[in-house]
Formats: C-alpha cells, structure tokens, sequence
C-alpha cells in the first residue's frame, strides 16, 4: 500500500506531461482542418458560382514584412475574387512585423516549411543570396519567361544580371517605383543658398560646398551647416561619389573602380580620395560645420525636423539642374512640409547602377511551393492588373481613397492602410495613382527621366557578381569591430587623422584586411573566367 | 539622560531611512511620470521643447495614433489576457506538481528525472530546432494554445519550487498520511496552502513572462485575430520607424494627421503596456507577507 503510493506522483508527472503533448497535438490539428474545410466549402461553393468545372483554386501563401493592417479581410476578399478569375487562385498574404521578418523567414527555410511566395531582398538580414545558393527559393528562370513575360520584359536585361545566381533568376524583381539609376549628390537649404548669393549649381565635390556652410555657420546661429551621419557615412556608404562601387558589404575593404576593365580589388582607406575626405572633413569639424557628437548619433530625425540642418548628403536623381521645375515640390527631408522649407538639389556623379540595387526588392518563389507555376503568374498578375495592385495597395474607391482626378487620390483616414509596403509586392507602374500630395506631371516626368537612365547609365562591372564572404568570416569580424573604433570618429572629422589615419590603416591589416582583399580578387577573377570577361 | 540619546538616534535614523527610501521612490517612480508626460505631450513641442515632467502642449494625438493605427488593440488585450490568466494558472499548477514529485525522498527515478529537467538550462537545441518542432511535429503554428504552450515549464521554477517543496518538514506530509490523507490531498490541502509564498514569486514571474511575450507571436502567429498586446504594439513601434525614414510615407501621413507621432506613441505604447498587470504586484503582495510571517511562526 505504502509502496505503491511512492509512485504516484510522479507517475502523476509522466501523465501530465504525455496528456499535454498530445493535447498539443491534438488540438492543432482540429485547428489545422477546421479552416481548411471550411475553405473546401467556400470553394466549392463559389466554383458552383462561378460555373467552372475545372480544378478547385489553390491558395498561394505570401509572406511580406509589415505591420498589422487594419481591414485586410475585407480587402483580400475582394483581391481575391480578382485573382480567381484570372487565374483560378487565391492569395494569403501574411504580414509579419518589420522586426521579426527576417528572423522568421530564415527559420521557415531553414525547417523546410512550405511557402509559396516570399519577398526578400540583399539588405539587412534577408540573405537573398544566401538563400538562393542554398536552394531555399526555386529557379525561374523558364517559368518567368513562360508565365511572367511582361514583367520580365519590362525591367532591362541589365538589371536582371544583378539577381542571378550562378546563372540563374531564382526571384522576380520588383522595379521600384523610383528605378534603378541613381547619383549621388547634396541637398542645400534653399533660403539660405539665396541669401549667401551661393552658387550651388557648380559644385561638384565635397569642397566646393566649403564656402556654403561657412557662412551658415557665421550667419546662422543654431544651425548645423553640415549633417554627418554614421548611418549614411560620407565616405564608406558611397562609393560612387568617388568613382568607385563597393564588392559585398559597403564599409568592408575592397572596392574596385567603375570604369576600371581590369576589375582590380584595392582597399579603398588607401586612396588619395579617402585621404582627400578625411581632410575636408577634419577641417569641417573644426571650424565647427559638423555637431561635436555626430560619430556617435544615433537618430538624425530630429535635427531635421527641427529644420536646424543646412546641408546634408542626398540622392538626387533627377536634380535640380536637370530638371528645374521639381523645385515647386524640393523640400528639405524631413522638414515639417507646412513649414516649406525648399531646397536645391545637386548630384555630383552620373547615373549609375551599382551591384546591389537590382537585389533591393525581389519576390522569390519557395523552393517547396506546391505550385510555382501559379505563383509565378501570380507574380505576373500584381505586376501587370492595375485594378489588383490598387486594391492592394491603397484598398477599395470610396471606401478607402476618394479620387480627385484621373491619376490621382486622396487616402481618407483611419481606414485600409498598407503602409506603403505596395513596393514589396510588384509594381504597376505607367498607371499608377498618386496620393494627394504629389504633382503627377512633375513626377510622371521625373520618372520617364528615371527609366530612361536605367537603360542608358554605366552598370556596375561586378554586376551579377555574389561575393561570399564564407572563407573570411573571422576577418570579416575583426574587420568590422575595428572599422566601429575608428570609422566613424575619422570620417566625421571628430580626431585628427594625422594622428590616428596610419594607425588604423594598420589596425585594418592586422585584422586581415588584405586578405579578405585577396579572396574578393579571387572569386572576381574566377567569375569573370566563368562569365567570358 | 541615556534613554534621551537613544532617542535622538532613532529619530535620526528613522529621517536617514524614510528620507533614503523617498529619494529611491522618486529615482524610481519619476521616469514612470515621464513617460506618462511624454505620451501626452505633441510631438512637435516635443522635439522643440525637449522632455517636461508636465506637458508643455497636452495632446492625445500618441493615444489616438495607437488605437486607430492597425488592427484592434483591444482584441490583443482580450488575447494577452486570456493567455496570461490560463497560462499562469496551468503553470503553476504543472510546475508545482512536477517539483512536488521530484522533492519527495520516496520517488524512484527522481534525480534522473530532475537531471532531465535541470539539463535543459545548460543546453537547448536552439531557435531553429524549436521552430521545427513547435511547427512540423507539433503543428501548433497560428493557434492560441502555442502562446500557452511554449511557456508552460520553465526549468529555473521547478528549480526554485523543488527547493521550497524539500524545505517543508517531512513530518507534516507523513502525519498527513497516517491520518489517512491520500497523496492528492496532501498535495492540494497542505502542501500548497504552505507554499503561498514560492506560487506567489513564481505566480508574478510567469504572468509577467506571459504578459510581455512577444517572440513567439512574431514566430508563430500569422492569424491577426490571434496577434498579442506586445506582438501589437512592438510591430505598431518598427512600423513607425519604418514610415519615418520612408520620406514619401511620412510626407503624406503628416498631411492628414499633422507630424507622425513617432516619441509619443512610443510612450503612450508603453503606458498600455503596463496595462493591467501593475494591478499583480498589490494583489500578490498580500501573499509575499503572509508567506512571510506563516515561516516566522513556524521557526
């Protein structure tokens, strides 16, 4: 009797603990039929509807990252009916928060979870590239030609380099409303360019815009002539200005030059431009034209919603030279628009595409898709059926948005709201709406301006190139904890690179920058051979 | 003369004390009232003005943006709510009953059993495994019990329980037992109401655990019927974020409401959050002294 009670509680606990796996175990999958049959009479109901004898639609899944949006249902239900009819589909788009996107996404590869559609990109912890060597999306290279032709056709064979790997499509891209091309240049305050009688339209360079914040900083107490920033640093985060495109990660070392045939790898802390920079900007700072703390800021938005900024770095494409009458609509970023503050705009380079932008913004295909076939015409689909993307994009006419004239609407408050997330998705473009805030002649001009450079602007001469980074991981490493101590107090003109520019080049060799110079060269002159370059 | 002194000192003393614990009570509660202020405060007094203790410019425009932002922040209360209350009662009751088990001297098979508890602290398969199992052998992917489930034993409570349980003296139970108690009866009729103090603690860490869960919202929940208060207001903060730095989003949201709410939402964000779950620590409080004196008589 005594024995026998020794037992029970933990005979107690191993019940327990079985009763709730299988409760687990068991609910889940109620829950998992549940939907699913009533779906099944959804289907069938409206297959009765519709009069079609043929199959019953299948459901693509598409994950995007955004945050909760309100009235989704009502909105798919009727993106829904659209999809169906033209391709016996429907669509379930899931929305994952910003934050945990990433995150989410490389863990469903990684267990091998089913997606159908997935947007992804080479930014961030997106690992686009990554991903589609380790064959986590599928080749559509065939069904994009098959079932995506306009899609395909619309976006130059350029840029569909930037996306292969090995040879290969493995995502769509979505031709982002502001294209490819882009130049490099500065935003000046408008008052204040006018009042200096200073004559923006001839800089070129760093130097030229001296003069400028100057006589902003003698003129104009409590404002910040020049915004440095370590989240868009002025030398490693545009390589362009400085005729050169980065391989892999911006701040990384090894860049190489566009117009350079050769391809060679050099690190770019050895130039005589880093070094030109590093002068400029040690001579901004002590004449006070960059704020004592900018190497360490970490959020710039303040200052300019403060309207305290009076010049700061842009990517003007078209510019205020190249097309004057954007300047009714220049405002300083972010500055308050009630307050108008109006700015000139001046790129220093031509347009260019770089590497990594064709990557921006991809739909890629899940390599365990039940239907890739139809998810690829559903790509085709968002890209190419105005009345869709709409709806997507800025919900249903008179509910959601009032239009004010052909092109144009106005978003009426606290309803559907995508969060201007549409640029995840695909593109219509040629017809888009605008909201009530743009000019729609100034900006239909400014992109034709747009398009019609990504035909003709310099590409990047490592385009299609991946590099992977795999062999020089722990030089990657040490690398960046070493660019973090010295980066961004040396490029914000904060200590005297007399002082410490030597030391942190060698600082950079110690931790193998070379090497991971050499691997670049290498895998660069391997992918040229492979490629007939 | 003597008895003067003595009670000069403790008047002292007393002054030191309370003055020690006012100065910690302020340190404490005045960046609560800032961020109270805060979320009251228009945000572009905020970036003119800087932060205030009242607000310079009262306005509810960080309340508002929160509550018509996205999808019902009341239904991921009534969510938050149900996985907190349900899942802090069952894993007291899972956790008590296992550390019970496993304290007792005439369990066989207790210290492996612990040992298989225990060893989970030091090592875990990690993100990815966990994802796997929760999602492909679990199939718990988009349900309301994963919020619960994942939460359920905690190896540091059964721990922490484990330890109270074997505190108890041995001749409580046994005496129980000749007086014909069976082993569920003991359990529920003495050995928790002594344990008040340890479900209390344990009571307070789990709802709080509960309550501020996020991740597993993030990782598993697709429904946005299902979506939790912090899964929701988490997702609310990056998606301000991700409007301020795209230029053309933050230029149209300003035409209709004015200057995106960024500071202030955050705050008032954070004012729901705290929400009801202030309202555990009194209640539990209760629980913390008579735990405390029950011991005292006790020893």
């Amino acid at each position: 009797m005594l024995h026998r009670s020794k037992y029970i509680p933990s005979v107690i606990a191993y019940i327990l603990i079985l009763a709730l796996t299988l409760v687990g175990c068991g609910t889940s999958s109620d829950s998992g039929n549940t939907p699913s049959t009533s779906e099944n009479q959804n289907q069938t109901k409206t297959t009765q509807e519709t009069a079609k004898p043929n199959d019953p639609p299948v459901e693509l899944t598409f994950y995007i990252a955004n945050a909760p949006v309100k009235d989704m249902d009502r909105i798919m239900d009727a993106a829904n009916k659209i999809i169906k009819e033209k391709i016996n589909a429907t669509l379930k788009l899931v929305v994952t928060d910003w934050s945990a996107y990433p995150q989410k996404m490389n863990l469903m590869i990684s267990s091998g979870e089913p997606f159908d559609l997935a947007f992804t990109g080479s930014w961030g912890e997106l690992n686009y590239f990554q991903n589609a060597s380790k064959g986590a999306y599928l080749d559509i290279t065939d069904l994009l030609d098959k079932y995506a032709p306009v899609t395909k056709s619309r976006v130059p064979e350029s840029i569909w380099q930037g996306v292969k790997v090995n040879g290969k499509i493995y995502g769509s891209i979505n031709y982002q409303v502001w294209g490819m091309a882009g130049a490099k240049g500065v935003q000046l305050r408008k008052d204040f360019a006018d009042k200096y009688n200073f004559d923006w339209k001839s800089i070129k360079n760093w130097n030229d815009l001296t003069p400028f914040l100057d006589a902003v900083k003698k003129g104009e107490p409590g404002i910040i002539p020049w915004e440095y920033s370590n989240q868009a640093d002025n030398f490693a985060d545009m390589p362009l200005i400085y005729g050169m495109d980065s391989v892999g990660d911006n701040k990384i070392p090894g860049w190489i030059r566009i117009n350079d045939k050769d391809v060679k790898v050099f690190n770019q802390y050895e130039t005589e431009e880093y070094k030109d920079y590093l002068k400029t900007f040690r001579n901004w700072y002590v004449n006070g034209y960059i704020k004592k703390d900018a190497a360490t800021m970490k959020d710039y938005l303040p200052d300019r919603k403060a309207k305290r900024i009076a010049a700061l770095y842009a990517n003007p494409y078209p510019d205020l030279v190249d097309m004057p009458e954007l300047g009714v609509q220049s405002f300083m970023s972010q500055a308050p628009p009630e307050d108008k503050v109006y700015s000139y705009s001046k790129r220093f380079t031509e347009p260019f595409i770089p590497a990594n932008s064709p990557s921006t913004a991809i739909v890629a295909v899940g390599a365990n898709s039940k239907h890739p076939e139809k998810a690829v015409q559903l790509i085709e689909l968002l890209n190419t059926d105005d009345s869709l993307f709409h709806l997507l994009a800025f919900g249903e006419e008179g509910k959601d948005y009032k239009k004010i004239s052909d092109k144009q609407i106005e978003m009426i408050k606290d309803m559907y709201n995508f969060n201007w997330s549409e640029w995840e998705i695909g593109q219509s473009y040629g017809r888009m709406l605008w909201d009530q805030n743009a000019n729609v002649e100034l900006s239909e001009k400014m992109l034709s301006m747009i398009y019609e450079a990504d035909k003709t602007a310099a590409v990047s001469p490592v385009m299609g190139f991946v590099f992977n980074s795999e062999p020089v991981k722990t030089q990657i490493a040490n690398v960046d904890a070493t660019l973090k101590e010295y980066l961004y107090t040396l490029d914000s003109g904060s200590v005297d690179p007399d002082k410490y520019y030597t030391e942190f080049l060698n600082k950079l060799k110690k931790a193998g920058a070379d090497d991971i110079i050499a691997e670049k060269q290498k895998q660069i002159d391997e992918w040229k051979k492979a490629n007939g370059k | 003369m003597g008895q003067l002194k003595m009670k000069r000192e403790g008047l002292f003393s007393k002054l030191a004390i309370n003055l020690m614990f006012i100065v910690y009570c302020a340190m404490c509660l005045i960046p609560v009232l800032l961020v109270l202020s805060i979320s009251l405060t228009n945000e572009k007094s905020l970036l003119t003005d800087g932060y205030h203790l009242i607000p310079k410019e009262f306005s509810l425009i960080g309340y508002q943006y929160v509550f018509s932002g996205t999808t019902s922040i009341l239904n991921a209360y009534k969510i938050t709510m149900i996985v907190t209350a349900v899942g802090s009662f069952l894993h007291l009751l899972v956790t008590s009953l296992m550390s019970y088990a496993i304290s007792r001297n005439e369990v066989r098979y207790r210290n492996q059993v612990s040992f298989l508890v225990f060893f989970t602290i030091l090592f875990n398969g990690g993100l990815a495994p966990y994802y796997i199992l929760i999602t492909k052998y679990l199939h718990l992917k988009d349900t309301l019990l994963v919020l619960i489930i994942v939460l359920l034993v905690s190896p540091v409570h059964v721990l922490i329980m484990r330890n109270f349980f074997k505190a108890l003296p041995d001749s409580i139970i046994e005496s129980a037992r000749i007086d014909g108690s069976g082993e569920f009866n003991t359990f529920f009729r003495i050995v928790l109401p002594l344990s008040t103090p340890v479900l209390a603690t344990i009571g307070l860490f789990i709802s709080i655990a509960y309550w501020n869960d996020w991740f597993t919202s993030a990782l598993f929940i697709e429904n946005n019927k299902l979506y939790t208060l912090q899964y929701l207001l988490q997702a609310l903060m990056s998606n301000i974020q991700y409007l301020l730095s795209n230029e053309q989003a933050s230029r149209a949201i300003e035409k209709s409401i004015g200057m995106l709410p960024g500071e202030s939402a955050r705050m008032a964000a954070c004012v729901l959050s705290i929400g009801p779950i202030i309202l555990m620590y009194p209640v539990l409080q209760r629980y913390f002294v008579k735990g405390l004196t029950l011991g005292a008589v006790k020893a």
